[in-house]
């Protein structure tokens, strides 16, 4: 049996890996923060900010920022069987949540990381404040990390619009997600949650010999229509006999 | 095809650069207020004015797609904008470095010029999430097309916009293109403005070649019926 | 036509720090794209590699076919 830690391994990397490759989260989440920043400027008709408003300003671009990144987290699982291929292998499949909170974790570093510099080189008048912001930062984001990936995990399954701040978040996140629905099933709030919990804290399923104990990654993408869309059921998606 | 002229057109573009520099640490007078710090502009101002042009140029190439339905035109704009949008970042950062030794501080908001080009590097930058968002490959290339020509139009009027209230706002604090600039620096200028102009379209150039290259391996692929390698990227046009 | 060489506002030391790091990132800049055209490069020299392995397999089975 894979353990625990390898598996861990295997899915983070895999998620790293794959954002290295396709730069799907990070780059929005960066350019939507530095647009709220030039927003938040002319908007607020001030060219230095400090103490509580700065802090305002900050916290809310972090946090829609971090939204962006949330609803993008298990799309790929969704899309190309990941959820499936966690159910047969044989780990635990609170590893994938444990994955996926590191990933998120390492996202909403790297956001920080380069918005917060930018955010000092835009509105503050001097740095002083910031050697303190970065243990709440770091705070912060494991919070944000663990409350995120339980609430993307829930709504990627309920397919339903994931409980989501007005604004422009809204308009990058809608133009996302349109194109994940297929089908516009209600949204149960029940069953969603008891699905997910349940596939969380599952143990391992005894799996029959045939099937091999493998890697988590690399899952067979389904067939492709003539329009470069995928069939209409896709794999990875949970069935209503979930 | 596509890397036919690049050797030479390299070669141009490093003589010209070697050339520039040797301008501007050399023969360049240095400016009466701002002294050495003035040399920035020689690489800051090319850069900004070669990323405007090659986003137009985005657009034509995005005017000439919608027309012709030829996906060619397709990786043209997409490759300029791209390299485009590298300049852009290239030009922020050193239009912030200037403004810290001139004026103290990494970015100053009153400057309409530096702020009205972050709004434009910021609009391109969406170009990418908004290329993501479309599944269909046709329709993620027209629409492309459509946005890369309005926003293409935009940056002229912009510029345009930038200038008139100029007049209003602040004068200019440093020496421009437009006046009071002695032949010296002017000649320099102009020198590292052909090396900027070379430079986007050795690297367009070189975009397509390899996007091509690529392209074409993939045309053998198939042509084999050998299974195709994954990573294909979602946005990046086909070329070949 | 003197644009002059009267003070320069910055002392010279500090000032070509400036200057020196704003040609240093248009360099770097440069040199990482250099950099990430090469991946790409390794990445399509690498396909043509197997691309080139399996129609090198193509023709063994096809002269195997035509003696067998």
């Amino acid at each position: 049996m894979t353990p625990s830690h390898t598996a861990f391994a295997a899915i983070l990397a895999k998620d790293l890996r794959s954002e290295l490759r396709t730069l799907q989260s990070l780059p929005a989440m960066a350019l939507f923060a530095v647009t709220t920043f030039v927003i938040f400027r002319f908007g607020l008709d001030r060219t230095s900010l400090s103490g509580s408003l700065a802090s305002g300003v900050l916290w809310a671009t972090l946090l829609f920022a971090a939204v962006l990144g949330i609803n993008r987290l298990f799309v790929a699982e969704r899309e190309e069987g990941g959820f499936d291929a966690i159910r047969l292998a044989p780990i635990d499949r609170t590893v994938l949540f444990a994955a996926k909170v590191a990933a998120l974790l390492v996202y909403l570093g790297t956001l920080q990381l380069v918005t917060v510099p930018i955010f000092a080189i835009f509105f503050l008048d001097d740095a002083a404040g910031l050697g303190p912001l970065v243990a709440v930062l770091l705070l912060t984001d494991l919070g944000l990390a663990a409350t995120g990936t339980l609430i993307s995990s829930m709504a990627v399954n309920s397919r339903a619009r994931p409980p989501r701040a007005a604004g422009p978040a809204a308009a990058l996140g809608a133009a996302d997600d349109r194109r994940h629905r297929r089908h516009r099933a209600p949204a149960l709030a029940g069953r969603p949650l008891l699905r997910s919990l349940r596939h969380l804290a599952d143990g391992p399923r005894s799996i029959r010999s045939d099937l091999r104990p493998g890697r988590v990654c690399g899952f067979r993408l389904p067939p492709r229509g003539l329009t470069g869309r995928p069939a209409s059921t896709p794999l990875g998606a949970c069935t209503a006999k979930d | 095809m596509y890397g036919k002229g690049l050797k030479p057109l390299s070669i141009a573009t490093v003589a010209m650069l070697a050339l520039t520099l040797s301008l501007v640490f050399f023969y360049a007078p240095l400016d009466a207020d701002q002294g050495f710090i003035q040399k920035i502009f020689y690489v800051h101002v090319p850069l900004a004015i070669t990323a405007l042009v090659g986003f137009i140029a985005g657009g034509v190439f995005a005017i000439l797609h919608l027309r012709s339905n030829d996906r060619k035109w397709d990786a043209y704009s997409y490759v300029a904008i791209h390299i485009s949008v590298i300049f852009g970042v290239a030009v922020l950062i050193t239009g912030a470095i200037w403004a810290k030794a001139s004026w103290g501080h990494w970015w100053v908001w009153d400057e309409p010029t530096l702020v009205s080009f972050l709004i434009v590097f910021l609009l391109y930058a969406t170009y990418y999430p908004f290329r993501y968002a479309i599944e269909d490959r046709d329709r993620q290339a027209r629409y492309a097309s459509v946005f890369a020509v309005t926003a293409g139009a935009f940056v002229p009027l912009n510029f345009m916009a930038v200038r008139m209230a100029q007049s209003l706002v602040h004068p200019r604090t440093f020496a421009t293109a437009e006046g009071g600039m002695p032949g010296e620096m002017m000649l320099t200028f102009l020198c590292s403005l052909v090396t900027m102009g070379l430079l986007w379209t050795t690297l367009v150039k070189f975009e397509l070649t390899a996007k091509s290259a690529s392209g074409q391996v993939k045309r053998l692929r198939r042509a084999l019926d050998a299974p195709v390698a994954g990573g294909n990227s979602r946005i990046a046009p086909e070329v070949s | 036509m003197e644009v002059l060489i009267a003070a320069p506002a910055l002392p010279l030391d500090e000032a070509g720090k400036y200057v020196a790091g704003a040609y240093i990132v248009f360099m770097v800049l440069l040199v990482v794209y250099v950099a990430i055209m090469a991946a790409k490069l390794g990445r399509i020299e690498r396909e043509l590699r197997e691309v080139a392995a399996i129609a090198e397999e193509r023709k063994d089975e096809r002269r195997e076919e035509v003696n067998a």
